[in-house]
């Protein structure tokens, strides 16, 4: 039994709080990265959010894209170079409110890449506003009696709303909040790759993720918000496998 | 005997592998490293049996494992877990 | 005797995605605006059918978005549209701006602002030349005026923007997209130099990884420095490529400034004036930036005055103004609200401030 830090990423600190799901995230990525032997036909796409800065930590080609629009981009990166891998790595701010476009129509099309989506119920950099996840009564800086049903909406749900699309190839929610979950989410990643690799098409797969920084509260209790809060509103599971 | 090896410098203080370790080996340290963190430690390296749970929650990637074994000492007659736990609530 | 040129009917958009295919264009992605539609209609046949590749995008932010990705792919990539389209690109052209991306950009104007209606207008000058999208950058503006400058002007368009990293933008207009004439579709031949792609992603095989990125949060001075080089950069494309066509302006008293498919209207208007014995002459900036301001300048040593005509109710007038620095009174003829202006309107205007 061998654990070290995987070669795709780089020997540096990163700059998430304490206890952000996103260097977990980011080692699952990398640790797939290294054992599908990928890191040199890999072009992963940055977000906008917290985890804009990933290249500086994944050792592979890295392009920084608008808010909202990696899949765009990486749709045509990937039609371009079909031989290289194309991952996405997307908030939900990203994904599931200014992205929205540009993440289904890349889906249906079955654009054949792979997408992380990390789903931490808030929008991190800005300072904790609320996102197209935060979860019903969840207080964040614009929703500070709760989030409201009746004003806001109720939390999109990215994996049932893709379900629907015949394009979409593989659909998962995994979590990273306790060991075990994080096992469960490194299987889900890497078959999300693999799809790539046998050409099946879009994959996606949702991590349910910590942010105790702007939840206010500890890393202990964001792990419990996780298991108790967001995997009730969010249920784990695969949703698609075609 | 696992050789697990916790980075200090790396750790940022979360606590997260903590409350993961089946065997209530880890606590946080009563001083701090560089960037101001009480940081993770491992209080009985020679019974760590190296299942790595610590290792797959740590956000910070700041511990590494070589070899396992498997456990001489039966979980329920480790005390030092509820020791954490104490711990634990002190930062919370 | 010359051998026939062997020419052939074709729109203005069909020539504009023929000469993008002639030079090498490999992606486009698009979305449907009237009046632009023949460009994606022309290029998912064509395009395909030369090795490229064509995606319908679900918006015009998607389409710039593409080519952000087409472009990191070293492969050369065009999308096109118009004015409200060009719009919701803005986002997307500061970025590729910034990232140092080259990219062909076609917006064949119509009129505006808002939904506007469909017809050809010049209102999208500002926008144009002086931004569009956040930030300090610069697109390249090239504005043809026939369907052979069309044809020549696709094709340079690729060249410059691989030469100097940079977006380049084609500023047409309804009429130009629409309208059909004989087009010779000469041979594509780079005119500048072409520099080895080392911003490429294609996977770190055997080199240092690379990365695309527009943030600069620190050190604090890095988006300084990084605006500084940017300035350094415009400065050194004022300094190359200004381009810009002259005509009878050597003894004219009044010297007409027009682009695109209104400075071929003007030259009507400048013949009957000169056919009445009136001192016209015309001159036609073909780069809306870098603005050729040195032949405005030079024009307007000879010239008493300059008469601005634009579809529009005012735009480029202020860089002529601006490039003269005032010493030569600037009057004014547009059509603003998508219409276009005639021959005989711009005569009349003439008439009226010829001194």
């Amino acid at each position: 039994m061998q654990f070290k830090r995987p070669k795709t990423i780089k020997d540096t600190q990163t700059h998430y709080c304490p206890g952000c799901g996103h260097g977990i995230v980011h080692r699952l990525v990398a640790e797939v990265i290294d054992e599908l032997g990928l890191r040199e036909k890999t072009i992963g796409t940055a977000p906008v959010g917290c985890s804009v800065l990933l290249y500086n930590y994944f050792d592979c080609d890295i392009i920084e894209c608008a808010h909202g629009r990696p899949p765009a981009v990486a749709t045509a990166i990937k039609r371009c170079q079909p031989d290289k891998v194309v991952f996405t790595y997307q908030g939900d701010g990203d994904i599931a409110a200014i992205g929205t476009a540009e993440l289904i129509h890349a889906a249906n099309r079955g654009e054949n890449i792979t997408a992380i989506f990390v789903n931490n119920a808030i929008y991190g950099m800005t300072g904790g506003q609320m996102a197209p996840t935060t979860l019903i009564g969840q207080k964040t800086t614009t929703t500070q009696n709760g989030r409201d049903r009746k004003k806001q909406g109720p939390p999109l749900k990215v994996c049932e709303l893709l379900a629907s699309l015949e394009g979409v190839a593989y659909l998962q929610r995994v979590a990273v909040s306790t060991a075990k979950d994080v096992i469960i989410a490194k299987k889900a990643i890497k078959k999300a790759f693999q799809n790539q690799l046998d050409g099946k098409g879009y994959s996606l797969v949702e991590v349910l993720s910590m942010c105790p920084t702007d939840w206010k509260v500890t890393p202990k209790q964001a792990v419990d918000f996780v298991n108790n809060e967001m995997k009730a509103a969010f249920p784990l599971g695969v949703y698609k496998d075609v | 005997m696992a050789n697990i090896k916790i980075d200090a410098e790396r750790c940022k203080g979360c606590c997260l592998c903590v409350s993961e370790c089946p065997r209530g080996f880890i606590r946080m340290s009563e001083i701090f490293n560089k960037s101001g963190n009480l940081f993770a430690e491992v209080t009985d390296i020679e019974n760590c049996t190296g299942c790595a749970l610590c290792c797959q929650i740590c956000p910070d990637m700041a511990i590494e494992i070589e070899g396992k074994k498997k456990p001489n000492v039966p979980v329920k007659e480790i005390s030092q877990r509820r020791t954490n736990k104490e711990l634990m609530t002190k930062f919370e | 005797m010359s051998k026939p040129s062997k020419k052939i009917l074709l729109k203005g958009n069909e020539v504009l995605s023929q000469a993008a295919i002639n030079a090498g264009c490999g992606f486009f992605a698009g979305y449907p605006i009237t009046p632009q539609n023949e460009v994606p209609e022309y290029l998912s046949k064509a395009l395909p059918e030369a090795g490229g590749i064509f995606i319908q995008a679900e918006s015009e932010i998607a389409a710039i978005n593409m080519l952000f990705g087409a472009s990191a792919s070293g492969v050369r990539c065009m999308t096109s549209s118009s004015s409200p389209g060009v719009s919701l690109k803005q986002e997307g052209i500061s970025y590729i701006a910034a990232a140092e991306l080259p990219c062909v950009i076609v917006n064949m104007q119509r009129g505006g602002p808002g939904l506007g209606n469909i017809r050809a207008a010049q209102g999208d000058y500002f926008q144009s030349v002086k931004g569009g999208g956040h930030g300090d950058y610069r697109l390249i503006v090239l504005a043809p005026s026939t369907l052979q400058e069309i044809y020549e002007l696709t094709m340079n368009a690729f060249d410059y923007a691989d030469h100097y990293r940079n977006p380049v933008l084609i500023l047409g207009d309804g009429i130009l997209g629409q309208m059909a004439e004989p087009v010779e579709l000469t041979k594509y031949r780079p005119i500048v130099d072409l520099p080895e792609k080392d911003f490429v992603l294609d996977g770190c095989k055997g080199r240092e990884r690379r990365v695309i990125k527009t943030l600069l949060l620190q050190p604090a001075e890095a988006l300084i420095e990084f605006n500084e080089y940017l300035k350094k950069k415009y400065a050194g494309i004022e300094s190359e490529l200004k381009l810009c066509q002259k005509y009878r302006c050597d003894d004219a008293d009044l010297v007409v400034a027009a682009y695109g498919i209104t400075a071929r209207i003007a030259e009507g208007a400048v013949d009957m004036a000169r056919d009445k014995g009136l001192k016209v002459g015309l001159i036609r900036p073909i780069t809306l930036w870098p603005f050729p301001d040195e032949d405005f300048r030079a024009v307007a040593e000879q010239a008493k005055k300059l008469l601005v005509v634009e579809m529009s109710n005012g735009q480029m007038i202020e860089d002529v103004k601006l490039s003269i620095e005032c010493s030569r009174p600037v009057e004014f003829y547009g059509t603003g609200g998508g219409w276009y202006p005639t021959s005989e309107k711009i005569m009349e205007k003439i008439e009226s401030v010829y001194e």
